[in-house]
Order: C-alpha cells, then structure tokens, then sequence
C-alpha cells in the first residue's frame, strides 16, 4: 500500500509539473494526448501495485500464447 | 554536414542502434548462440550480415521520397491511414514491452552479479529518474554522449580482448565441418532478433538529418558489430566452451574473470559492469524517445518533452509486473521477444515496403 501512494504522488506532484508548464508553453492541444498516458500509467501503477503478487504480464503472454514458462 | 538544432546525423542515428546492441549482446549472445551454435557459435554474427545488409537496404528504400519523416509515415503511405494507425500502435506496446525487459533486465544482472538479496527498486528507481532526465533532454545531447560511450567502449572492449587472449583454446572452436552448418544458421537467431533494432531507429526519423547517407553510415555501423560481437563470441565462447558458456547467465562477466595479469590488476569485472550500466542506460532511454516518438506521432503531438514523464513512471511500474524472476525473463526474451522482434524487426518493413510498391506510394 505503501508503494502505491508513493507511487501516485510522485504521479500527481509531475502532472501538476508538466501541466503548468505545458499551459505556461501554450501547448493546450498536448494536454489530451498527455492526460490519457498519464491515465493509463495509473492504471497500470494502481492494477501492479495494488497487489504485486498477481500474475506477472510474462505470465499472461505465456498463457495466451500457450507457451511452456 | 551541419545539424539543425533539435536533430542528428545518420552518421549518429547509427551509433545509437550500435550501442543498443550491446547490452543484449554481452547478456544473450555467448549464452544462446552457445546452446544452439556449440562451437560454431562464434560464425553467429557473420551469418546475420547479409540479413542486416538487406534489411537496411529495404529501409533505405522505404526512405527514397522526401516527404518521408519517419516510420509511421512510411506505414500511412503504404498501408493506408487506418491499417498504417493499427501496425504502429501495434509497435507502440511492443516496444513498451521491450522497454519494460530491457528495464528489468538491467536490475536483474546487478542482482546477480554484485549485489545479491537487494531490493529490485534499489536499482529501477536511480534509472528511472536518470531516462526521466535524459528523454526530457535535447536528443543531440544524447547523441554526442552515445558518441563519447562508443569510443570509450572500444577502447575497453579491445582491452578485454587482448586480456583474454591467453584463456582462448582453439579447441572450444574449431574444428567446424559441414555438420556445423545448420548449428551455425541457428546461432544467428538472438543475433538477428537484436540486430533488427535498426528498424526502430527509424521512429526517430523525424529527429534525423541527411538519411540519404543511411548506405554508407549502416555499412560502416555493420561492419563495425560484426567485427567486434564476432571477437566477443570468439574470445567468450574460445575461453570458457560453448558448454559451459551456455550455462552461465552472465558468460562475458565470467570470462572476465579469467583474466590475469599482476595480481593487483587481475579484478577487471567493474570496469565491465560499469560500462553494461551506462550501455543498459543507453538502450532504455533509446527505447523510451522511440515509445514517447511513436505516441507524438499517433497524438499529433506537438512537444515531446513531456510524455517522458508518463514513460518513466510506466517503465517502473511495468518493469516489475514484467515479472515475477529472473527465469521468467529469459524464457520471455528467449521464446517471445527475439521471434518477435525477428517478424516485426525484419518481415514487417518488408512486407510494408512490397505493399507500398504494389500500390506505388513509396
């Protein structure tokens, strides 16, 4: 749990970064691209994170593509 | 020639995809070319030349019109806005993937070789916030530090060559006969599996000036690889047999450790470790301006500079839920990247380029 706030306050503190300086730069039209790569590296901080011990991607690439690990 | 501000020379652009080499080729070359060559192991990097010599002549070729900037263009070009759309994403989350082992690789190696029982994160996080820095930053910047590397570990690996001369027996590589032959083509497979990140040198390709002169600058960088992973095979794989070498997950670490002169000079093992950390750093920042390139194309972004904090944080995340130890790793890079890299590295510009020609947009 530790791991996981830490992880999305360093998240947060960068965002709140780049986007006054993004704003700052005029590069309104960057924010969209920016937000959504930022969403989906939440996503997978608080999916990993949330519980390290579930199964690794390595895993999940060996199960789909039936391949003995 | 003179660079524009904000971009690089092939003549740089080739010195990168050189020293994205290295790290996999200290790691996974002497260990399985090994396994699948045996003592012809060591012709691995000669037999993949003629592949690489083709391959830059269809990236060469899917580069001919000036409008070009880069690969995603040459996907739109060829394939169609939407078709062209899918396949770069496509090598978006490959290359994420890559990034992410690439990552996880370089922890695992410090793991194993000097620092046993520390925590993964120990690692991960310094270099994370060093790429974090380095992909925000100008890219000639990096490039005249890959350049200053370049030097610097030619100078050391020719060292350790000439260190190693006394432990090579010829009898750990010849005698080769014609039943060496298909061990020999197999050998070249993690070669070929890593050689084919030229191919992602040409996401940058919006970054880079003169990419006429790609012929010239690809045949001197090819050169240059075959010559020196050829020696490292031979002086690796010479010193310590295909068998044993096989077995060992750090083999050229190990070799190494052969080499003696005066006692006081016989530890050489950190000068090589130091040099796969600054060459590990290379590659996943490489991999990361690649990842944050490919997302300004699809996004029509216009400053990169920010998305390398996004890939950052995702490149420490993801480096740990890559997976759960070491074997998973290996048997990941040995049985899923390097095919996978061999497809989308070599069979997919090509097709691509067939496509392009037969619709007559390249």
């Amino acid at each position: 749990m530790t791991q996981l706030i830490l992880f999305f306050t360093v998240l947060i503190l960068l965002c709140i970064t780049d986007t006054r300086s993004m704003l700052h730069s005029n590069l309104k039209k960057d924010l969209i691209p920016y937000g959504i790569l930022m969403l989906a590296t939440a996503a997978m901080g608080f999916w990993y994170f949330s519980n390290q011990y579930r199964q690794s991607i390595s895993y999940l690439i060996f199960q789909i593509f039936k391949i003995k690990g | 020639m003179r660079i524009q501000n904000g971009k690089i020379s092939v003549r740089q652009a080739t010195i990168l995809f050189v020293l994205s080499t290295l790290s996999a080729a200290i790691r996974l070359f002497p260990s399985l070319s090994a396994k699948m060559g045996m003592e012809a192991s060591w012709l691995a990097p000669i037999i993949s030349v003629p592949f690489l010599l083709i391959l830059c002549a269809v990236l060469q070729s899917c580069f001919q019109k000036k409008d070009v900037g880069d690969l995603t263009d040459v996907f739109h070009l060829a394939l169609g806005k939407i078709p062209g759309l899918i396949l770069t994403i496509f090598y978006l989350f490959w290359i994420l993937l890559i990034y992410f082992l690439y990552i996880r690789y370089y922890s695992e190696r410090l793991l194993s070789s000097i620092f046993p029982d520390t925590d993964l994160r120990f690692f991960i996080l310094p270099m994370m916030v060093l790429v974090w820095f380095a992909a925000r930053g100008k890219i000639e910047s990096f490039a005249r530090f890959c350049e200053i590397s370049a030097l610097l570990f030619t100078v050391l690996f020719i060292m350790f060559f000439l260190l190693l001369i006394p432990s090579v027996k010829a009898s750990n590589l010849l005698p080769i006969t014609q039943t060496d032959l298909m061990p020999a083509l197999l050998s070249a497979y993690p070669v070929l599996g890593v050689w084919g990140y030229i191919t992602m040198v040409f996401f940058l390709g919006d970054d880079i000036v003169d990419k006429e002169a790609f012929r010239v600058q690809s045949k001197k960088g090819i050169a240059y690889l075959a010559v020196m992973t050829t020696f490292m095979m031979i002086f690796v794989v010479g010193s310590l047999g295909s068998s044993v070498s096989q077995r060992m997950s750090l083999p050229f670490f190990n070799a190494t450790k052969l080499i003696s002169i005066i006692s006081p000079l016989d530890r050489f093992e950190p000068l090589l470790l130091a040099s796969w950390i600054v060459s590990d750093f290379i590659v996943i920042v490489f991999f990361a301006r690649v990842v944050i390139s490919i997302a300004k194309k699809i996004f029509s972004a216009l400053e990169m500079k920010y998305f390398a904090t996004p890939v950052a944080l995702m490149g420490y995340a993801g480096s740990q839920y890559l997976s759960t130890d070491r074997f998973e790793l290996a048997r990941l890079s040995e049985v899923f990247a390097l095919p996978g890299n061999i497809i989308l590295f070599f069979f997919v510009p090509l097709l691509v380029l067939i496509v392009g020609k037969l619709r007559k947009k390249i």
